[in-house]
């Protein structure tokens, strides 16, 4: 079946997923993590934060040096600090994190949605260089209202942004939620990202809805790792998606699982993943 | 939505029927569940006759195999039964059977889509209700649509049991309630491969304001870890007992100045409480909240010392650190500082 939709996955195993309480991956666990997603053909690794200290930029320095075919994603607050830490290690994708909803501008960063245009428009030709491409995450994107998202995106796309994040960041996202949300957002002509927390249990179920209305970008971690209850699980998302949808790589069980096997060795995250 | 649809519990079909379970742990089992708001819970024919006199017993559905042991289960005084299809064709001959629902098997769409299950027309007639279970992938197709076809096909009435094979059940039983449908069944942490019961009712009771309880959440999971011998993930959706712990610099920060910035609901609502840890991804104001509760109060040049040791240390030990390691960092720096005395 060549009919098929491609989608691309944006594994964030080593920047989310290693947000998740008590985790902590060393250089060589990432580099390892990222050169093995690489070969494997996932499309785009978000590597770290290098905003965060010097073993983190060496570690996206050396994933930057060493793989292949993937496309290297560093992450950023909406700040200039970080997106200076960022732009001089020269990542394929610079990614920046914009807090949307009513509830994180006002209790988080106390300030307007005027401010947030205007920090955004700021850091965007900040962080544009000819090396690396700039995507937008628009945080807390389903607690927020819509209008303000088309809004902003159409203020980002006029600035030469082509992709941009919705991040369900508290979990509490349905199928028919997302799919008013990201049928919406893609009337703006962008390329649109689903980032998906399981807090509910619903994570694989709304980036297959975001996938169904249009989003080309899904966000993933292995074994689901991320804040409070996880992120959406790569290989329980590419299982269900699969019928529908092709990737950059063979969504049979088997590669899978191979796949987890050598994530859960270089990570050692058999703690972490437990039975049920 | 309904305002009567009701949620069936399945958890009891995968304790399996060991004879070491004890009556009372079962049913108290069962009966934390009722509290929750779920109003009825599926039962072997044995537990029914251990939990028969400890709980309301016409809120229990007893799952039989075949007439013989629907009439057993009825003179023990059992008001509600539920079988498969196909045991309902071969096993209950042609009479009325207006106490029974029958379930369905409909593995996939594909199946459904070419009839590949085995319902007949006239059963409606004989029986008092049917249940749906399978449609795994029904998520991936225009669900809403299916759901007004199932109701059209099968009748208002039916319940939906979405198999988890595509990780996807909760969100389907919650978009079936939200879409009109009356009933659905799903298990403790989708034990029974249903949806897990937790996830459906908790986002019922936060995204349509359905009255579920689920404070007595912790300890309906210890009670399920006992009967099912099993452990269930710290970090499950809605029944993890580290849900709430939090570390990370920019989650932390929004924490402290309001929950609700990271948090997507409250902690007690499901009976936790939340967690501060502090590690490699922990900033200033975590690691200076985590001193206080370790009742330290940190110069600020310490204070930035710490900080990067906590980043180092737990880098090294590939994990967040524990209350006392933090201590001796403190102690280590504070020393090297030539502070003193600032430990309250």
């Amino acid at each position: 079946m060549n009919d098929k939709r491609r989608l691309y996955i944006v594994d964030t195993t080593l920047r989310d997923g290693e947000q998740r309480a008590g985790l902590a991956f060393d250089r060589e666990q990432k580099v390892a993590c990222a050169l093995m997603m690489d070969e494997a053909g996932i499309d785009q690794i978000e590597a770290g934060i290098p905003a965060m200290c010097e073993e983190e930029r060496e570690a996206i320095r050396e994933i930057l040096r060493r793989r292949r075919s993937a496309r290297i994603a560093t992450w950023n607050r909406m700040n200039e600090e970080d997106i200076r830490f960022s732009v001089v290690l020269k990542p394929d994708i610079l990614h920046i994190g914009i807090p949307v909803s009513d509830i994180q501008i006002g209790e988080k960063l106390k300030k307007s949605r005027d401010y947030v245009r205007e920090r955004m428009k700021r850091c965007i030709t900040l962080a544009q260089t000819d090396s690396c491409e700039v995507t937008l995450g628009f945080e807390d994107a389903s607690r927020a209202d819509i209008s303000f998202l088309t809004e902003l995106a159409e203020c980002a796309k006029g600035l030469g942004i082509k992709r941009i994040r919705y991040a369900d960041t508290v979990g509490i996202a349905t199928p028919s939620k997302i799919a008013v949300d990201i049928e919406e957002l893609s009337k703006t002509g962008l390329s649109i990202e689903c980032h998906a927390h399981d807090d509910l249990g619903m994570a694989v179920a709304n980036s297959l809805q975001a996938a169904k209305s249009g989003a080309e970008y899904i966000n993933t971690t292995f074994f689901g790792i991320g804040e409070r209850a996880g992120n959406c699980n790569f290989s329980k998302f590419i299982g269900c998606a699969g019928s529908g949808f092709t990737f950059g790589f063979s969504a049979e069980p088997g590669n899978l699982r191979e796949l987890e096997a050598e994530v859960l060795s270089i990570l050692r995250l058999k703690k972490v993943v437990g039975s049920r | 939505m309904p305002a009567n649809a009701k949620i069936i519990d399945t958890t009891c079909m995968a304790l399996k029927e060991s004879y070491d379970t004890s009556n009372l742990l079962l049913a108290e089992f069962v009966s934390l569940i009722f509290k929750t708001g779920v109003q009825a819970a599926e039962v072997t024919p044995l537990q029914f006759i251990k939990m028969k006199k400890l709980l309301q017993s016409s809120r229990l559905v007893v799952r039989v195999r075949s007439r013989s042991e629907y009439d057993f289960c009825k003179g023990l005084g059992a008001s509600r039964f539920i079988t498969t299809a196909g045991q309902f064709k071969r096993e209950f001959g042609s009479e009325e059977y207006t106490d029974l629902t029958v379930e369905l098997n409909i593995h996939t769409l594909f199946d459904y889509r070419n009839g590949l299950y085995a319902y007949d027309d006239r059963w409606a007639a004989r029986i008092g209700g049917l249940c749906v279970t399978g449609l795994c992938d029904i998520l991936l197709a225009d669900y809403a649509a299916l759901f007004r076809e199932l109701r059209r096909t099968f009748g208002q009435g039916i319940s939906l049991n979405v198999s988890d094979s595509n990780s996807c059940s909760a969100a389907a039983c919650f978009e079936w309630l939200h879409a009109g449908g009356v009933a659905a069944a799903a298990s403790f942490t989708g034990v029974s491969g249903g949806a897990p019961l937790e996830e459906l009712l908790l986002a019922l009771n936060l995204l349509c304001g359905w009255q579920y309880d689920l404070t007595e959440l912790p300890k309906l999971k210890r009670l399920f870890e006992r009967l099912a011998k099993t452990r269930v993930s710290r970090f499950k959706p809605v029944a993890g007992s580290d849900i709430f712990t939090f570390e990370s610099g920019i989650h932390a920060d929004g924490i402290f100045k309001n929950p609700r910035n990271y948090e997507p609901y409250m902690p007690e609502i499901v009976g936790l409480q939340r967690r501060l840890v502090v590690g490699k991804h922990s900033g200033r104001e975590a690691v200076k909240a985590k001193l206080s509760g370790l009742k330290i109060e940190p110069d600020e040049k310490v204070l930035t010392g710490l900080i990067s040791a906590i980043r180092s240390e737990s880098i090294r030990l590939k994990r967040s650190l524990r209350d006392e390691e933090i201590t001796a960092l403190y102690r280590q720096i504070a020393g090297r500082a030539g502070v003193s005395g600032n430990e309250r």
